[in-house]
């Protein structure tokens, strides 16, 4: 009998070093990566990687970062569980393990021309940011810009910086709210859908991009929808529990979808009538 | 296909001669009235007229826990895989049929090679049921008798069993000397045996046809029969580790206890447990248990039937034997084929 060579696993990861770490808030970090083997990760907007610490665990995690020329992407993590708070006790100079990038991300290229409504919720804009960025590299190929954003309190507001460059640019429409304000907050207070009356769109050439926990797409596409912007150029990144990324472990379907591999980025059109997705 | 004849008799002599042939040989042996597979030590171990076994022979290729990745501080491989081929011996057709749909879920997109590599060293030497499980319907999905996926299947006919080889790893296995060429009568007996298989599950029959499945279970979604597996429905998942086709699996990592490495393994994992879909903010995708049934009966009835156009569910019945609360899919399809809801 004879020995089967041996294949490579796709589950090995490769070895990634963590170039700089940025406190987001009390709970979020953002980690600036880059491949040991110098390879570009090669991912599109609104991908995600399997993070993994041997003797921890591993879990998916979106891309926050636009594809890069310097080979460096960008993870903003909650500290959640057990896998993100250990991430969270890591310093520069630490490495940690990638595998990816996985799953089908935003349609760049579909995008391209249309005006482009994001709407995030919370750490939702995590992995918005990748295509927003994107969307202002490549400023010319895209119409409108508006960004709602929507934070529990002042103090979870994520990349306030880039919030603050949103808002006083003249190319970009940037709106925010938080739910509960402070002393220090002038700004709106309100959920995220009292935004949708401080807009007027053009349906016709509206491409809206959605992400946030759960609860908020119910919400978010009525308004969307109250626009009159067409399911099919409604986009939603959908959280689930993944193990694999390959299509296989079966925890992240919803019907028959494979999360990991059609998604995370689907279209309402699409999700529309499986109930167990929204 | 290769047709032969064998004697009954020769059996036992030919497992004494895979054994000391340095082989593994599984095969079905009797333990408190119940069967299983396990490891052969005496080739008089081995039964064939058995009606089921506890788990199916899925184990062998795709374990309850396998090492994927071996760790040592941050450098990591891949385990160092045996080389040893194994002989399963006395699978019956339905879970030939599961044993063929896995070969085609692991082979798809992203290849897995720890599946493949182990099913490539593996033979597999099937068997006909004589005597199905109170709790099978084979026949109802198709999968009472067999025509691929072996590399030996055996019938029993009259004194002999009739083999057919169905490729050239069981061609090296054959006990040459042994085997004959059929005769005309034998030709003849193996038809009927084949014939009136299906007619053994007959008892328990799902009453919509297999094809019609997915399009039955696509317009009833929110059939009563979801609610009231609500309220029997345990929520154990002792149906998903007993199932011949269920392959979904968790990934842990595990530590040495001296901390210097450890591995990352698989195990399986049951989407009838309510932590399948929890992620670490504490959302449940599927809370309910009517949820969760609904998604394994459309996962096996719908949609592996649409990805791979085979029945996700083979009808052995294993689920049904293990259910505390006699959870019957037989009841659950024909439940929504008499009182269909739009």
């Amino acid at each position: 009998m004879q020995a089967v060579e041996q294949v490579k696993s796709p589950y090995l990861p490769e070895k990634a070093t963590i170039k700089s770490i940025a406190s987001l808030t009390e709970t979020e970090r953002l980690f600036t990566l880059t491949l040991d083997s110098g390879r570009n990760l090669g991912h599109t907007p609104g991908q995600f990687v399997e993070v993994s610490l041997f003797g921890i665990g591993e879990g998916p995690i979106s891309i926050s970062s636009p594809p890069a020329d310097d080979n460096s992407f960008e993870l903003g993590v909650r500290a959640a569980g057990n896998l993100t708070r250990a991430m969270h006790k890591l310093a520069a100079g630490d490495t940690l393990g990638i595998r990816g990038p996985f799953g089908n991300g935003f349609p760049v290229e579909t995008l391209m021309g249309k005006d482009l409504l994001f709407v995030a919720g919370g750490i939702g804009l995590v992995p918005l940011r990748s295509l927003i960025k994107y969307s202002l590299t490549h400023r010319d190929a895209f119409g409108r810009i508006l960004i709602l954003f929507g934070a529990r309190s002042p103090k979870e507001r994520l990349f306030t910086d880039e919030l603050a460059d949103w808002s006083s640019r003249t190319d970009v429409e940037f709106l925010e709210t938080v739910d509960r304000g402070d002393e220090s907050w002038k700004g709106n207070v309100g959920v995220i859908t009292t935004l949708f009356k401080k807009i007027s769109i053009d349906p016709r050439r509206t491409a809206a991009l959605i992400v946030g926990p759960p609860v908020m797409y119910k919400y978010a596409l009525l308004e969307v929808q109250a626009k009159e912007v067409p399911k099919q150029n409604i986009w939603l990144s959908l959280e689930r529990r993944m193990k694999c990324g390959l299509g296989k472990c079966g925890h992240c379907q919803i019907n028959n979808y494979y999360v990991c591999q059609e998604g995370p980025v689907f279209t309402f059109a699409q999700i529309e009538d499986r109930e167990e997705a929204l | 296909m290769k047709e032969l004849v064998m004697s009954r008799d020769a059996i036992v002599p030919w497992l004494d001669d895979l054994l000391a042939g340095g082989y593994e040989v599984i095969g079905v042996k009797k333990h408190h009235g119940k069967y299983r597979f396990e490891k052969l030590d005496k080739a008089g171990e081995a039964v064939l007229n058995y009606d089921v076994t506890l788990q199916s022979p899925k184990k062998f290729m795709f374990p309850p826990r396998e090492d994927l990745v071996s760790f040592s501080g941050t450098a990591a491989r891949m385990p160092v895989r045996e080389d040893k081929g194994l002989i399963i011996f006395g699978v019956h057709p339905y879970d030939i049929h599961a044993i063929t749909l896995l070969d085609e879920v692991f082979r798809e997109g992203q290849q897995d090679p720890y599946y493949l590599d182990r099913r490539e060293r593996t033979t597999i030497v099937g068997v006909d049921v004589t005597r199905p499980s109170v709790n099978a319907f084979s026949s109802s999905m198709g999968t009472a008798t067999v025509d691929t996926g072996f590399d030996l299947m055996l019938t029993a006919i009259e004194g002999s069993y009739f083999v057919r080889v169905g490729s050239e790893k069981g061609s090296r296995i054959l006990p040459t000397q042994v085997v004959r060429k059929p005769n005309d009568a034998q030709r003849a007996q193996f038809h009927k045996e084949q014939d009136r298989a299906p007619a053994l599950f007959a008892l328990n029959k799902v009453i919509p046809s297999v094809k019609d499945l997915p399009m039955l279970l696509e317009k009833n979604q929110h059939h009563p029969v979801w609610e009231e597996l609500e309220k029997r429905c345990l929520g154990c998942g002792s149906c998903n580790l007993v199932c011949p086709t269920c392959y979904c699996f968790d990934v842990k990592d595990e530590m040495e206890l001296d901390l210097s490495g450890g591995v990352r393994y698989r195990t399986w994992d049951g989407c009838l447990l309510k932590d399948f879909t929890r992620v670490a903010s504490g959302e449940v995708f599927r809370e309910s248990r009517a949820h969760r049934n609904r998604h394994r009966f459309f996962r096996k009835g719908k949609y592996m039937m649409e990805k791979y156009n085979k029945p996700g569910c083979v009808g052995c019945g294993r689920c049904t034997s293990h259910c505390l609360a006699e959870i019957n899919p037989v009841e659950v399809f024909n439940a929504i084929a008499q009182k269909e809801v739009q």
